[in-house]
């Protein structure tokens, strides 16, 4: 495939993989227009910046798996400030709380991180905290708005070709099933990586 | 009750009788109906189209009553129609000019218009009549839900500018508190907020992580259960005043093998037998009905060769035993199973 970015051109940055897809026989005036999210097999964005909104065992846990946390009493500190919690989600890719904190997100922060686009995930004491961090770094989002094509970063060039190849499939499958004729929709497929050429896959 | 739930158990399950289709109505230059919307006095049936029209039919009998154009370029283009709580000939119709006019269907006049500065997506009218809300797309940074108090129209009372970060693609009031209000949205999130205050800080106290919202509504006895359809084709249902979840059924495509789902349409709820359904579509324009348990879904109705297309609306009377359905076909169906 396109690896050939890390021989023939290497950048001084870690190259993202993108696809995308141009769409045909679509009216986004008239057709549905949706964003979605899908969990890769192989996480595609390492170095996405994660904080949990935590209650005390979770605490603990980010602090054993080296993950950012704040507590309700740090929250309580943002004094429902707009600007302190806009500067909060900027900080962030992404959040989690526990699930017994996430009912008292909006009376603790206003809708700050909502109005982001980074809302947090949930996580009960059942689930392995260290599972969830990688889901959500192996969580991609895509978007069907106004224009017929559709762009998302399923990789980087750091990947092997088998996990590059495991992410793009079931990055292409999941979006074709979710267009109203599938297939039909699809009027191409490109693969890019940030500074390469686009490659022409369907 | 346990005993009347088994007992309702036992006697429903032989009686679902098959729906067969009683008549059709392809609506002429319609491009898509989109949407198949029941008068509070169940007695009319309004299809909207993508042609920016409103075709009115009898629901007993799928009779023409005319149809009434009230957006007519793209620009203008029709979005959502719902019926007044109060007077049955009254809509209100939002567009993507922003702007939500209210029209009486039988005479054809227009009434008042509510003016968002943002396309309209969605509309809700409370079950006093007292307030009006829509939900706008994305512009820029920004989707909104404007609140109009309805004796007011000029100003919008409220506007809520943060709880969403994409389109707000469902808005609804409870069908009996009149100051609880839901909202979904492209950005995957079900807000839930109190209107006792218009604060938007104050009157969102609620927010469930979902995925990209199509539709929502309250359903059961008291109504204390909001129900979730997404464009991920997964279904969920949870507890009306605080969120919790009940079950998340997952993407619905795979879950009931005897039939073919290719997405979601909406969900009727039995209100004489306390049992909710969810009503689902192929790309060829057939329907089944799948019983919603805790758990599972069973299908219990398939509903053939109505439409041609993708079907957008499917409105069930479990009383009259009618369902009229509206699709991309630009074609309205009656369907009878009693």
């Amino acid at each position: 495939m396109l690896n050939f970015s890390l021989e023939e051109k290497p950048r001084k940055f870690v190259e993202t993989v993108e696809l995308q897809i141009g769409l045909k026989n679509y009216d986004p005036q008239r057709d549905k227009r949706f964003s979605g999210t899908i969990k890769l097999p192989n996480v595609p964005k390492p170095k996405m910046k994660l904080c949990i909104l935590a209650d005390q065992l979770h605490m603990d846990q980010a602090k054993s798996i080296g993950l950012e946390f704040m507590s309700v009493d740090d929250l309580k500190k943002l004094n429902k400030n707009k600007k302190l919690i806009k500067k909060l989600a900027k900080k962030y890719d992404a959040f989690l709380a526990s699930e017994v904190l996430i009912k008292q997100i909006p009376r603790l922060l206003g809708p700050g991180l909502s109005k982001a686009g980074k809302f947090p995930t949930p996580v009960s004491h059942n689930d392995n905290l260290e599972d969830k961090v990688v889901e959500i770094k192996s969580t991609i989002k895509f978007q069907l708005k106004k224009v017929l094509c559709l762009g998302v970063a399923v990789g980087h060039v750091g990947m092997t070709e088998d996990q590059l190849v495991n992410n793009t499939m079931l990055a292409i499958n999941f979006l074709v099933s979710l267009l109203k004729k599938n297939w039909q929709n699809v009027k191409s497929l490109f693969i890019k990586s940030s500074m390469g050429k686009p490659i022409r896959v369907y | 009750m346990a005993v009347a739930e088994a007992a309702a158990a036992s006697a429903s399950a032989p009686s679902y009788s098959p729906f067969r289709q009683t008549a059709s109505q392809a609506v002429s230059n319609a491009g898509y109906v989109f949407d198949v919307v029941v008068s509070p006095l169940k007695d009319l049936v309004a299809a909207p189209t993508s042609a920016g029209a409103i075709h009115l039919f009898d629901a007993s009998s799928l009779a023409g009553l005319g149809s009434l154009v009230v957006a007519d370029d793209n620009r203008d283009a029709l979005k959502q129609v719902i019926f007044d709580t109060a007077n049955p000939s009254l809509v209100y119709a939002g567009s993507a000019s922003g702007a939500v006019r209210l029209w009486d269907v039988r005479t054809g006049q227009l009434g008042l218009t509510f003016q968002c500065d943002k396309p309209v997506l969605s509309v809700a009218i409370n079950s006093s009549q007292t307030m009006l809300a829509a939900g706008t797309e994305l512009v820029g940074e920004d989707s909104e839900i404007c609140i109009w108090d309805v004796r007011n129209h000029q100003t919008p009372a409220a506007r809520f500018l943060e709880c969403h970060s994409d389109d707000i693609t469902q808005l609804r009031f409870h069908p009996s508190n009149p100051l609880a209000m839901i909202s979904g949205s492209t950005d995957g999130l079900l807000c839930l907020y109190n209107l006792e205050t218009l604060e938007e800080d104050d009157a969102l106290y609620q927010v469930v992580k979902e995925d990209s919202i199509s539709k929502i509504g309250f359903f059961g006895p008291q109504y204390e259960y909001i129900y979730c359809l997404t464009h991920m084709e997964t279904f969920s249902l949870y507890k009306f005043l605080e969120g919790d979840k009940v079950f998340t059924f997952g993407d619905v495509r795979g879950e009931a093998p005897a039939t073919k789902v290719d997405y979601l349409i909406d969900c009727a709820y039995d209100e004489r037998g306390q049992r909710m359904f969810l009503v689902t579509g192929d790309q060829n324009g057939n329907m089944a009905i799948l019983h919603v348990n805790l758990g599972h879904l069973d299908v219990v109705h398939t509903l053939n060769g109505g439409h041609r297309d993708i079907v957008r609306g499917a409105a069930w009377d479990l009383e009259r035993g009618t369902l009229i359905s509206g699709g991309e076909d630009g074609v309205v169906t009656l369907w009878q199973n009693s």
